[in-house]
This record gives C-alpha cells, sequence and structure tokens, in this order.
C-alpha cells in the first residue's frame, strides 16, 4: 500500500477512539505489523526472499487465513453482554439489516 | 467508530465490540483477567477510558470467538441479517467501514467528524510507587504460556496474577527458560506491603522434569509499598505438554487501607504456547512503553494490511 495510504490508514484508525488511546493503538498496530511484515510474510507481493518466522508467532494473514470469508455464513458462536448473559452471534444479527462486529482490548 | 455508529445507527445497522484476551500483556500494567466476573471488569475499564456509546460483549473465558476469527486482535465483520459475512478485515478501519456501509445502505452526508464528538479520555489506573523494584529482563524469545489458575472456594480474587512466559526452547522442547512475573491487577487496587513477608514461590514439577529453582523469594524492598512486579526466572528441563505446578504466597492490601491479607495462591502452568495472547509490551515506571517482538529481526521494510468488502483483495 502507498505511503500516503498508509497515512490515511492510520489517520482513520487514529479516529475511532480517544486521541491518546488511539494514537497508542495506532502506533503499537502499526509497529506490530511492521514488525511482522519485515519478515516478508504479510504481503503477497513482497518481493524479499521469505525469512524464517520466530518461534511462536502467527502473521496476520495467516491468522486471518482461518477466519470467516466474504459469503460465508458467520460461525455459531456465543460470546457474553456486560452482565454475563449469553448472546448469539447470528441471533443479534438477525435483529437489524446489518451489525458491525469489532474486537478489541485494552492492551 | 464512534462516528460511523452515530451516522448508520439510524440506518439499520447495529454495532458491538467484542472484548478478547489481552493482545499484548502489560501494556498500561493491566493484566490478563482470569474469570469471566475480570473479562467483565475489564470491559467496563474499556467503557471508562474510551466513553464509546458502541455496545460491549465479551467473549468467554474459552475465547470461542477469538478463535473463530482466527485469533486476530482487532478484526471486524459486518453480517446481513441471516449472518452472512459481507465485509470484512483484519484490522478495523472506520473510513473503510464507512464505505462498507455506504454501498450496502447509502451515504450518510455530511458525515459526522470526531472532532464534533466529546469523547471522555481518561487514564490509565494509578498505582502506588512503582519503579521501586528493579524488572527482570525477559528472556529472548519469551511468549505467554497456558497458565490455569487454581480458584480455590475462598473465592479470595487473584489480586497478583501470574503471567508466565517461555523461551521458544520451552514451548516447541519442554527445556529453556521460564519467566514467572506475579502483576498485581490494577483493577483491584491493591499494593505490595513490604512490611511483611515478601513474595514466595513454590514449584512442583512432574517426576523426570527439573525446575531451577524450585523456589524463590522476591526482593524486600524498604519502600513500605509498591506496586511493581515480582519476577522470577527459572531453568526448566522437561518436555513440551508438561504441567508445572506453582504456588506464590504474598500479602495484598488496598489503596483505600481498609484490608491487608496473607494470600495464598496455586496456578498450573504448562509447557504450552498460549495462542490467544501475543507478546507482553512492558509498561515503565514513567507510563512509557516499546515494542519490542520477540525474535523479529531489524529491517527498514515496511507493509500494511488491507480489507476485504464485495470482491475486495484481502491481505
Amino acid at each position: 500500500m502507498p505511503a500516503a495510504s498508509r497515512a490515511s490508514y492510520m489517520s482513520a484508525i487514529a479516529m475511532s477512539y480517544d486521541r491518546r488511546m488511539c494514537l497508542r493503538r495506532t502506533a503499537l498496530a502499526a509497529l506490530t505489523f511492521l514488525g511482522l511484515a519485515l519478515l516478508g510474510l504479510t504481503s503477497a507481493a513482497d518481493a524479499q526472499p521469505e525469512r524464517k518466522m520466530p518461534p511462536g508467532l502467527e502473521p496476520p494473514p495467516m491468522r486471518f487465513a482461518k477466519a470467516p470469508e466474504l459469503g460465508q455464513v458467520f460461525p455459531n458462536v456465543t460470546v457474553v453482554d456486560d452482565q454475563g448473559q449469553p448472546v448469539n452471534i447470528r441471533s443479534l444479527a438477525a435483529e437489524k439489516p446489518y451489525t458491525v462486529l469489532t474486537l478489541g482490548c485494552l492492551t | 467508530m464512534e462516528t460511523v455508529k452515530l451516522d448508520y445507527a439510524a440506518k439499520g445497522v447495529q454495532f458491538f465490540y467484542i472484548y478478547k484476551p489481552l493482545a499484548h500483556p502489560e501494556l498500561d500494567n493491566y493484566v490478563s483477567p482470569f474469570t469471566l466476573e475480570e473479562r467483565l471488569m475489564h470491559v467496563a475499564e474499556a467503557k471508562r477510558r474510551l466513553g464509546s456509546s458502541v455496545t460491549w460483549l465479551a467473549d468467554t473465558m474459552s475465547n470461542d470467538y477469538h478463535e473463530a476469527v482466527g485469533r486476530l486482535p482487532n478484526c471486524e465483520f459486518v453480517l446481513d441479517d441471516e449472518g452472512v459475512v459481507v465485509a470484512r478485515r483484519a484490522w478495523s478501519n472506520p473510513g473503510a467501514l464507512r464505505e462498507d456501509l455506504a454501498e450496502l445502505v447509502g451515504a450518510v452526508e455530511p458525515a459526522t467528524d470526531v472532532a464534533d464528538l466529546d469523547l471522555p479520555q481518561q487514564g490509565a489506573i494509578a498505582t502506588v510507587a512503582k519503579g521501586v523494584v528493579p524488572r527482570v529482563p525477559l528472556p529472548p524469545g519469551a511468549l505467554p504460556l497456558e497458565i490455569e489458575p487454581k480458584v480455590s472456594d475462598s473465592k479470595v480474587p487473584f489480586y497478583a496474577k501470574l503471567r508466565a512466559e517461555g523461551t521458544p526452547g520451552v514451548f516447541e522442547e519442554g527445556k529453556g527458560t521460564l519467566y514467572l512475573g506475579f502483576h498485581l491487577d490494577p483493577l483491584y487496587e491493591v499494593h505490595w506491603n513490604n512490611d511483611v513477608d515478601p513474595v514466595s514461590f513454590r514449584i512442583e514439577a512432574p517426576e523426570g522434569v527439573s525446575v531451577t529453582p524450585e523456589s524463590g523469594v522476591a526482593v524486600d524492598p524498604e519502600e513500605p509499598a509498591d506496586a511493581d512486579p515480582r519476577e522470577f526466572l527459572v531453568e526448566v528441563d522437561g518436555a513440551r505438554g508438561d504441567v508445572l505446578d506453582v504456588q506464590v504466597n504474598y500479602f495484598a492490601c488496598d489503596d483505600a487501607l481498609t484490608f491487608c491479607i496473607p494470600v495464598e495462591q496455586a496456578y498450573e502452568v504448562h509447557l504450552e504456547r498460549d495462542w490467544n495472547h501475543d507478546w507482553s509490551i512492558r509498561t515503565e515506571a514513567d507510563g512509557s512503553w516499546k515494542i519490542e517482538i520477540p525474535g523479529a529481526p531489524s529491517s527498514d521494510d515496511a507493509d500494511e494490511d488491507g480489507d476485504e468488502a464485495g470482491g475486495s483483495d484481502e491481505g
């Protein structure tokens, strides 16, 4: 992705949370991906020779390959609400025309 | 995300954050929750810090959602009302999400700008004196191991939580250097009482597995109280998948000074990689941190992830 697009991507992520948190997460996400990108395993277009993966680390493309794909029904997973009550994702999705699910944590 | 939600909620789109296992333990001194109740405490903390109106859900303690999406830390999916994935990306991207939704339900003009919002900015929880006890460096390449806290009938919370990491030899062959760090959970607002016995641990290993040392006592600082981790390095010679029993003793005192109690707690430490947590990010006493990816070489190359909706490629 060109530097200009990358910069706008970072800026877009930066808008999603409060500024201090988002800048931290933006830097974290960028550096994390940078670190894993160094191994030549994050882009099919990367012309550098493949480097050995540090043991115990899975690059994002390898992880994303296991994720539900476009056109696929989302797995029948149950999570909980903020009171600990079960919430089935498919049932949740049925409540509205579209449902956005974003995964995250404090770190 | 907040601006996207404000613009598209009226167009039949609902938004949820799903709280997952910590991607980078120790960043801002947060430690991984051991129970669903503690994970929901994290959700409450996330609400406090982010001030977002987006509804929070949480993954179960078996991390079913995290596993189902390939264990990516910040992925995003858009589902239709039949649960079909109509857009997805490896990293959340509000700008790209807005484009997806514009395609699905129509654009919203003018789009709400984040500058229009009055999102509160809350810092991390303050704790008592940090930087009192020198940190033990993580051994090279160390990554989180599977641990299982032994919840007792007394229901005393794990005020101090074990974080176990192992060098590659440990999680690949059961041999190498083990890091045992006992980190006070900032959500309980407790500190170490240094006027009583210091933190101590003991390890019981299965037959045929050697652990050196088998026990240890933490430093005993002059300061009457602090909240620094108590850390130890242990050499282990066993086999992948072996399980060590770790017992820790400490005194926990709450920052409001309403209690100070002796605590004895136990864990199973598995000589196996915990794939639901990535590398830890050490936060210094002044709040600063830096990313050091275990085992990654230095380079000036860079690449970027993409997103996928409709027919776009996803990287």
